[in-house]
């Protein structure tokens, strides 16, 4: 029955009604679009992650010996020997070890692309096969046996480096994981531009890109393992049975802070993947905690129109309130009409906010999404939300009217009704 | 003890450093089924007594006490309960909520008592039957801009009347209308005193409505003399200045 009422009051004064759920509404589509844009951006990134190193693997590489980190002066860095990785393939929990070997003269590759010739430095990387099985098109054979050409892999960020800068500055077409089919490559071993020096004379080794990948290295290529145990045999005997990197398949995500441990025991570095996603959730939750206390301050400005709205509604309805007190309300009946009041409002405004939020953000998506190119990585959406959190932050946006509108109830259940009824 | 009982009842409004005495040391009993004119001059203090019969003041000293109630024992729950139930309220502005339809309207008491519980058609078809016994049947669903000034002190009438009140307290319930509507409100409020014997206290200005009355109470500076009937007002009234000593008292 006092619901009725409030509905009737708020009918009864419908501009300012309408101004003041809107200031709601324009509150809760921020909040809305601050927190599904922060929940979205952590989705993306985490996909991403999630994506390119499984939850239960470990990167271990021998620790540098100075701390400059570059990824050329391989003679500077210790590279794993035969001994470790067995030691490693030895520990509990480890189900398997992918040793990862690089070829340690820096090279050039000569690309004929569309009867186009580039030349560019890159490393040359080796894999065993089930490493990269899931992404390689051809056989277990075809890897294995190391026959020329080489099979090789680029990175999937190559892919999207390729197409945003070459392909569209001299008119080339995009390459997507559809449309490739191979392109045969020149290894030029240790004719680098940047490293002279290392450059012996040698004859070119002929490959051909076959597929992507998303677990090879952004600066190289990847080819089999055995291919590059054939280079470094040939050029740089030293470290023909070294390895860069190995990346440790482990039973359960549980263990991989016990095998972390006895790795480092060993003096090696051992980096997850999941610890790498544990410091970005919580970068992305600092984030979406910034971006909701934006949302939440337009809110708050929202809730103090509300207060302000019913502080003049209450010098304004002194009539109505004193004749409702004459007629049997007691002071809680004041208090109940006025937050019934604030309640429709905050419900009003909050689903119109909500409803603001999804056309903005699906909008927004278009837009933005339009004007991202087709990178791998690219988000199906900018914003992530779900009914849960709607219904969440409708009932958050009725709480805080009614907060806000207590007060200014609490002074009109005061007024004394013979004022009200007596004024001229 | 008298249905309604007004011991020693001061009302004293303090503005600034400056006081005024509306009621003083008033002492009145009315039996109930009574119908009562008070009159007196502007600012004497008639509607005061009024308010504070109807719990809607609370005296400066002295005690009122209705149907065996103290009012001002009474916390706000039980003075809404006591406003809502056992008195209604008919005022010279007619109060009529501008926003609510009649029907509405004579709803509102309604809202604020047990009846609240009951189904939302049962309280239209209490309010719908009421408005037919004032003749505005035809009126339900107008806004009390569209109505008449007789016809909107119908509504209010019909409003005080919604939750069968003991008391009736009307403050110049004619001062807004003209002579014969005033004259047929008037009549309305003495067939209803009538019918269901409800205790009555009217505000006027008017001697003809004052003719009306049972018994008159006449207030002047906060002083009160009560009246046995309209013929013993005037006789007496000219004598003003000894009204304390004619009050009828309590203890008289």
């Amino acid at each position: 029955m006092l619901r009725h009422l409030a509905l009737k009051n708020l009918a009864s004064r419908p501009w300012q009604t309408i101004l003041t759920a809107s200031g709601i509404a324009i509150g809760i589509t921020a909040l809305t679009l601050m927190l599904s844009l922060s929940e979205g951006l952590k989705k993306a990134v985490l996909r991403d992650l999630n994506t390119n190193g499984a939850m239960t693997q470990l990167t271990v590489q021998e620790k540098p010996r100075d701390t400059v980190m570059s990824i050329f002066p391989i003679g500077e860095r210790n590279l794993i020997d035969q001994t470790i990785l067995n030691k490693i393939r030895q520990l509990e929990h480890v189900q398997a070890v992918y040793p990862e070997m690089i070829f340690t003269k820096v090279s050039s590759l000569e690309i004929s692309w569309l009867n186009q010739k580039l030349q560019t430095d890159a490393m040359i990387f080796g894999v065993p096969y089930d490493f990269i099985a899931d992404e390689y098109n051809g056989s277990r054979a075809s890897w294995e046996n190391s026959a020329l050409p080489y099979p090789a892999l680029i990175s999937t960020k190559i892919m999207d480096i390729y197409n945003l800068t070459i392909a569209s500055a001299i008119g080339l077409p995009t390459l997507s994981k559809n449309n490739l089919r191979s392109i045969d490559i020149k290894i030029l071993p240790g004719q680098s531009t940047f490293f002279p020096s290392s450059s012996p004379s040698a004859t070119a080794i002929p490959a051909r890109i076959t597929g992507f990948s998303s677990k090879t290295s952004l600066v190289g290529i990847t080819v089999p393992l055995n291919a590059v145990r054939q280079m470094n045999t040939a050029y740089d005997p030293q470290y023909t049975d070294r390895f860069i990197r190995l990346y440790v398949q482990i039973d359960n995500a549980a263990n991989i802070e016990t095998v972390k441990s006895k790795i480092r025991q060993m003096g090696l570095d051992a980096i997850s993947p999941l610890a790498e996603i544990q410091t970005i959730s919580a970068n992305m939750t600092i984030l979406e905690i910034g971006l909701g206390m934006v949302g939440l301050i337009i809110l708050i400005v929202a809730g103090l129109m509300i207060a302000s709205t019913f502080l003049a509604a209450v010098r304004e309805r002194k009539d109505e309130i004193g004749l409702f007190r004459a007629l049997g309300a007691t002071k809680s009946d004041i208090i109940k009409i006025f937050l019934y009041e604030a309640a429709i409002l905050g419900l009003g405004g909050g689903a119109t906010g909500i409803l603001i939020a999804i056309i903005t953000a699906l909008s927004t998506n278009q837009l933005i999404l339009n004007f991202i190119p087709a990178l791998s990585f690219k988000p199906n959406s900018l914003f992530s939300y779900n009914p849960a959190m709607f219904m969440l932050i409708l009932v958050f946006s009725v709480i805080l009217s009614m907060l806000f509108a207590f007060i200014p109830a609490k002074l009109a259940a005061q007024l004394n009704p013979l004022e009200a009824l007596t004024r001229e | 003890m008298a249905f309604i009982s007004m011991r020693n009842v001061n009302k004293i409004y303090q503005s600034g450093e400056d006081a005024v005495t509306a009621l003083n040391s008033v002492n009145l009993e009315i039996e109930k089924g009574e119908f009562i004119a008070i009159v007196g001059p502007s600012g004497s203090g008639k509607s005061t007594l009024l308010h504070l019969l109807g719990g809607l003041d609370t005296p400066s000293s002295g005690e009122i006490i209705v149907d065996g109630k103290k009012l001002s024992l009474l916390n706000d729950k039980k003075l809404s309960k006591y406003r809502n139930q056992e008195v209604g309220f008919i005022f010279q502005e007619f109060h009529l909520h501008p926003s609510l339809n009649l029907v509405e309207n004579v709803e509102i008491p309604l809202f604020f008592s047990k009846m609240k519980k009951k189904t939302k058609t049962l309280l239209r078809k209490k309010a719908e039957d009421i408005l037919d016994l004032m003749g505005l049947k035809n009126r339900l669903k107008h806004r009390p801009s569209e109505i008449s000034g007789g016809q909107k002190q119908r509504v209010a009438i019909a409003r005080a009347l919604i939750n069968n009140p003991k008391i009736i307290l009307a403050d110049e319930p004619t001062g807004n209308l003209d002579s014969q509507t005033g004259e047929k409100i008037i009549h309305l409020l003495k067939n209803i005193h009538k019918e269901k014997g409800t205790t009555m206290l009217i505000v006027t200005h008017d001697h003809e409505i004052a003719k009306q009355a049972d018994k008159i109470i006449e207030i002047k500076d906060g002083h009160l003399l009560r009246h046995d009937h309209f013929n013993a007002f005037i006789s007496k009234s000219l004598n003003i200045k000894h009204i304390s000593a004619l009050t009828k008292t309590p203890h008289t």
